[in-house]
């Protein structure tokens, strides 16, 4: 917390494991909850919806009956980028609304800095991040039910999943009080992975071998946190982003989506992904 | 002193250079920055104590616990209670959103009663009047048969004390929306003689063969379902997914066996001959039953699977360890079609798996309400004789519809929506339009309270005590308890306590039947002795007397092994296409309307602005020159419905799927108007055996608009 | 002929020099004023707090100092101005004659209202600040940041800042005066502060872009 000469540094990561999944919208729905997001009488639109946590369905577009889907959900990377914290969206921020810390792995975003700018939105190849074009408004008395751990944005902001990073002051605060300085693995989830039916989502320190995302992912820190696991993969890993959240599939089809690939590598599969911030086809 | 065009150029360097060098400008350019910033509209959330109250969920019949986090009295969000054994932490979206349900402005916040344009708050006390008014005025024309009450279940509390009512009060018309565990019982009786609902060991099996069963879209205890389905995952428990479209369940299957709609329980019974053949024990007139109708080739040609597939399900069932056929289309809530639950059985007779671990457990409903008798009056008596006058809700809504005077004269309508969840709902609105006074006990303003004449709101699901009863297929049925972790927002009253401030009113039999002060009075003493344990872990096991582990013998009456199967309502030259229904976890289809969050979650290849889209396969919609996103109507011999076109690959060719959940009137502009209801296009379809609705679809046609 | 473009009675340029110099310094020197004296009269209004709350009679009574009625929770979270239901513990009825002591009873603890402090210390709703980790791991003493509060009889004036909102105690007290010209740690206290006093005790500066902690440390 003070001084900690990067020893004891933490690289917060979490890995979904795409078998389990349902699509069932619980981490997303959880999310809303913890975060206080926005929603508006229309929420179809997409590309103008907020959702820090948002499920995709990916389909390996093959005739009936052999037609297969697998849901994705997606929330930020909280990619580390080349270079421990040149992540895409850090690397264009005019104003350092956003910025990686090297002692948690995490990307923050502070609403009172961003001036809305969307330069971020352009960067980010997950499409991760969402623009607030209006001002929130709260059905009479819903805003009750407000976190007050997590500021309400207002217009013309940025905003994204934040791994829950309240959780942690708070259970920061908790281990201050009680003079311990590690705070252990079950007092820092994020809303999703706690709220998931499926157990699929798995949230701690990937630095941590008690953790026990650590030996699910077998992360090797010598080649960007490539995943040791032949199951485990992350998105676009040729851009060298070095997310922070990983897959988890048995189906090859869907690790064989997670990149794009050079013509001699591998027959290019087609994909669609619905839920549609992006449709390629 | 003139001062000249120099000069006054002079007078503003001058006063540049002392305002910069006063803190004004810097601190006026920070100060405006804040200030945008601090627009009024935009809520701060007032911190305060955190504090955590556990509590049960009751928005569906799968029982969860919940942890609620308040801050000071403040409800501010809910999650999963870690150590209740149903969900063990976990949530689905319907319970997350339990906030935007308490506080949602669509709440019913006082007693309503309607006049000519719209609804008049009233006082309880005007409301109270005016029901027992009405009531005795009914009971004098000795006609108190004429008093009908539909409700979400016939277990529990609150509709014991409903159902109770209508007894001393001398009506035999309660209802109840028939669920699969009331399918259960009547089947199971028909079929062997003993009432059971199964519990499915999903724990321990090593082999699930689902008939459509909607595993990870809400299946049973939704929850419970889901985390069975990820020890699946873990432990490599195989599951077999016979269903006609590429559902959730059928993706995460290890095999999915694309079979013709309605076709599941042939392909189970052509398993089980295979299996019977191949030496798995069994009588002769059951074999000579299966031969002749589910030959291998035969039931081929009928589900369109191959023989070679047939014959190798078979040989990967056989030798499972401990394998466990599962039915119930859809999240199983409804009755299912006796072919069906033959089948399954059937299969899992053969497997040897009757009250065994990774089998069935044959259950039986624990009635803990333990009430003396009701004291019954002769005008009671007289009523009671006469009968119930349907059997279902749905004939109810029929006969009602068909007659010239409404047979009911006053409808109690409690934890239930028939405005829009029964089938072929335009005419089932009809007919609650035509009833002369209608009551509704609904929190929020739904489609039926809309068409109520009295609103008599109840507390919301977390504002009140409330003991629900969890079956939904569980190995142990449990009974939960669900308390109030925020005070009463607005001017509501338990149902209970309008029973029974009705029944001290009417006085007589009726009073004395209902020997409770209030509502929590009838709760605490019900369940008296298990009060601690209640409050303390949220919930207790129901006790199943004389279920032995080692029994595990059944025997079903063979010869409705060939029950007819359920024929879809349309002739198939005006409708060529069979349209099904499919359910998801975002989307609630039952009494409590999808609250924001939920519809936010919402696939926009599901929902386009306030257009519902039907999945629908590309060849069949190139057929009928429909591409993506075009509108079409969708018809069907019960109603009509535009629709937008989603080309799906997982889609049966001839078959349109549209979402459950969807096409509501009220609830309010983040509900309302969006989508297609499907109830609304679908008429019931008697099950050949038991007489209850087992539509599982309807045939349909589409047509360009 | 005179030249009719031949200015009549110029003026000397030397003069005309120094008036333009006299113009400047008069107008500097008056918006100078302007912007020191009148500019914080005009921003700043004074708001009374609800209750002259004596801090010294409380202090003696109180066992365990500050923390008596400001006290850790036992999550970490600090309970801030205590509330009424606090205050009840005591006050239920009059405990010693005064007229401040009967307008709080019936005006706040009769009608169950809580009182509407004016908070000299309210941070931003973007602003996370943690009590437990400053006073209990760096062992801050309250008055370090708060001043000496404790002590006083009658509470501090409060003054607001009418376009922001915040207590002039957070930016607007001896502007510019420099720390180690006797600047005190309460008199200011926005980011820069923090950052100062937090680069003072050596925090290591794991922010990737700008050499200093990282945002969240502070932010929500």
């Amino acid at each position: 917390m003070e001084k900690t000469d990067g020893k004891s540094y933490q690289k917060f990561g979490m890995v979904i494991d795409l078998d389990k999944c349902t699509g069932c919208g619980s981490c997303m729905v959880a999310c809303m909850s913890e975060n206080n997001i926005s929603f508006r009488p229309d929420e179809t639109d997409k590309l103008r919806s907020i959702s820090w946590m948002r499920v995709y369905k990916l389909s390996n577009q093959k005739p009936f009956p052999q037609t297969d889907l697998c849901y994705l959900p997606m929330p930020c990377m909280h990619c580390e980028g080349a270079d421990s914290g040149h992540s895409p969206c850090i690397s264009v921020c005019p104003v350092t609304a956003t910025d990686y810390d090297k002692s948690t792995g995490i990307v923050s975003q502070i609403y009172t800095r961003c001036f809305g700018c969307r330069y971020c939105m352009v960067a980010c190849p997950y499409q991760a991040r969402y623009f607030n074009w209006w001002d929130p408004v709260w059905p009479k008395g819903m805003e009750k039910m407000l976190n007050p751990d997590v500021s309400p944005r207002m217009r013309g902001v940025v905003e994204k999943c934040s791994f829950c990073y309240h959780r942690l002051q708070s259970a920061r605060d908790k281990a201050h009080l009680q003079g311990r300085p590690e705070i252990p693995e079950q007092s820092y989830q994020t809303a999703c992975a706690q709220a998931c039916p499926a157990g699929a989502i798995t949230f701690g320190d990937l630095k941590n071998a008690n953790h026990s995302i650590s030996s699910l992912v077998k992360p090797d820190f010598n080649q960007g946190g490539k995943s040791k696991n032949p199951k485990v993969f992350r998105l676009l890993e040729k851009l060298d982003t070095k997310p922070s959240l990983y897959y988890s599939s048995s189906k090859q089809w869907v690790r064989d989506m997670s990149d794009n690939k050079l013509r001699e590598e591998k027959p290019q599969p087609t994909i669609t992904m619905q839920n549609s911030r992006e449709r390629r086809n | 002193m003139k001062i000249g065009r120099r000069g006054f150029l002079s007078l503003g360097l001058g006063a540049s250079a002392g305002l910069t060098l006063s803190p004004l400008p810097w601190k006026l350019l920070d100060d405006l920055s804040i200030w945008t910033q601090n627009w009024p509209w935009v809520p701060i959330p007032k911190d305060g104590k955190e504090t955590y109250q556990q509590s049960v969920c009751t928005l569906c019949p799968g029982g969860c616990g919940i942890t609620v986090r308040k801050i000071d009295e403040r409800v501010v969000a809910v999650a999963g209670r870690e150590d209740f054994p149903i969900n063990q932490g976990r949530l689905c979206p319907l319970g997350l959103s339990g906030p935007q349900l308490l506080y949602t402005p669509v709440r019913v916040m006082s007693p309503m009663l309607k006049v000519d344009k719209g609804y008049r708050q009233i006082s309880w006390e005007r409301a109270m009047s005016l029901l027992t008014s009405k009531l005795r005025d009914l009971r004098a024309d000795g006609q108190p048969e004429k008093l009908a009450c539909l409700a979400d279940s016939d277990q529990g509390t609150t509709p014991g004390l409903l159902k109770r009512f209508l007894t001393a009060f001398g009506s035999p018309n309660f209802f109840q929306t028939v669920s699969a565990d009331d399918a259960w019982e009547v089947l199971t009786e028909k079929l062997s003689g003993a009432q059971f609902i199964p519990g499915y060991d999903l724990e321990e099996t090593d082999y699930v063969m689902s008939l459509g069963c909607g595993l990870v879209e809400g299946w049973g205890s939704p929850l419970r379902t889901m985390r069975a389905h990820s020890l699946w995952k873990e432990r490599g428990t195989q599951l077999v997914q016979i269903e006609s479209r590429l559902s959730g369940t059928s993706a995460a299957a290890d095999r999915w066996i694309a079979v013709k709609p309605g076709t599941e329980a042939d392909l189970a019974l052509g398993i089980c001959r295979v299996l019977v053949e191949n030496g798995i024990e069994n009588s002769q007139p059951f074999r000579e039953i299966l031969r002749s109708r589910y030959a291998t080739e035969q039931v081929a040609k009928k589900t369109g699977v191959s023989p070679s597939i047939i014959e190798s399900l078979a040989d990967d069932f056989k030798h499972a360890k401990r394998p466990l056929a599962l039915c119930g289309g859809g999240q199983g809530r409804s009755p299912v079609a006796s072919r069906e639950f033959i089948a399954a059985t059937v299969l899992n007779i053969l497997a040897g798996n009757i009250d065994q671990p990774g089998g069935v457990y044959r259950n039986k409903k624990y009635d803990y309400l333990k009430w003396p008798q009701t004291e019954l009056d002769t005008r009671a008596r007289n009523g009671l004789k006469q009968g119930r006058l349907n059997a279902s809700p749905e004939d109810l809504f029929q006969t009602i519809a068909d007659s010239q005077t409404s047979p009911i004269e006053m409808l109690l309508v409690s934890g239930v929506n028939p405005c829009y969840s029964c089938l072929d709902t335009e005419n089932v609105i009809q007919a609650v339009q035509k009833i002369p006074f209608v009551v509704s006990f609904s929190s929020y303003w739904d489609e039926t309270a809309v068409n109520a004449d009295l609103v008599l709101p109840n507390h919301s699901h977390l504002e009140r005590y409330q003991d629900v009863a969890v079956y939904g297929g569980l190995t142990e049925p449990k009974m939960g308890l669900s308390v109030p972790v925020s005070r009463q927002l607005f001017d509501t009253s338990y149902t209970g306590d309008v029973v029974l401030g009705a029944a001290k009113t009417l006085g007589g039999t009726i009073s004395n039947s209902f020997p409770w002060k209030n509502y929590e009075t009838c709760l605490k003493s019900t369940l008296s002795g298990q009060w601690q344990a209640l409050l303390k872990q949220g919930f207790i096991s129901l006790p199943q007397p004389g279920r032995t582990p080692d029994k595990g013998s059944l025997r079903l009456r063979l010869p409705k092994i060939d029950a007819k199967e359920i024929q879809l309502e349309g002739n198939i030259k005006e409708y060529p296409l069979i349209l099904i229904s499919k359910s998801s976890m975002r989307l609630s289809s039952g009494a409590a309307g999808s609250p924001p969050f939920m519809i936010k979650a919402v696939e926009d290849t599901v929902l386009k602005k306030n257009m519902g889209l039907v999945d629908i396969h590309p060849q069949t919609a190139g057929k009928m020159g429909l591409g993506e996103d075009e509108t079409a109507l969708l018809t069907t011999p019960r109603g009509a419905a535009e629709v937008m076109i989603h080309l799906d690959e997982g889609t049966m060719p001839g078959m349109v799927v549209i979402s459950q959940g969807l096409g509501h009137t009220a609830y309010g502009a983040y509900l309302a108007d969006k989508g297609v209801n499907f109830n609304q296009l679908m008429g019931p379809v008697k099950d050949p055996l038991t007489g209850q609705n087992t539509a599982w679809g309807i045939n349909a046609k589409l047509s360009k608009v | 002929m005179s030249d009719p473009l031949s200015p009549i009675n110029p003026k000397p340029k030397k003069s005309r020099t120094y008036s333009l110099v006299l113009i400047f310094l008069l107008s500097g020197g008056f918006f100078f004023l302007f912007g020191w004296v009148a500019f914080p009269e005009l921003l700043y209004h004074s708001r009374i707090q609800p209750i002259d709350f004596n801090h010294k009679i409380h202090a003696k009574i109180a066992d365990s100092g500050c923390e008596s009625c400001h006290f850790f929770r036992s999550d970490g979270s600090f309970s801030g101005i205590p509330g009424i239901a606090h205050c009840k513990t005591c006050h239920r009825k009059i405990v010693k004659q005064g007229k401040n002591e009967a307008v709080f009873i019936n005006d706040f603890i009769k009608k169950e209202v809580e009182i509407p402090w004016h908070v000299y210390s309210k941070q931003p709703d973007s602003v996370f600040f943690s009590h437990v980790a400053h006073v209990k791991t760096a062992r801050l003493e309250c008055d370090t940041c708060h001043g000496d509060i404790g002590q006083s009889t009658v509470p501090k004036k409060y003054e607001v800042n009418i376009l922001t909102g915040y207590s002039r105690d957070i930016w607007g007290r001896n502007l510019f005066k420099p720390a180690f010209l006797g600047k005190e740690k309460w008199e200011s206290m926005k980011m820069d502060d923090c950052a100062d006093c937090h680069h003072e005790k050596g925090h290591e500066a794991t922010s990737a872009q700008t050499q200093k902690e990282a945002c969240f440390v502070c932010h929500k």
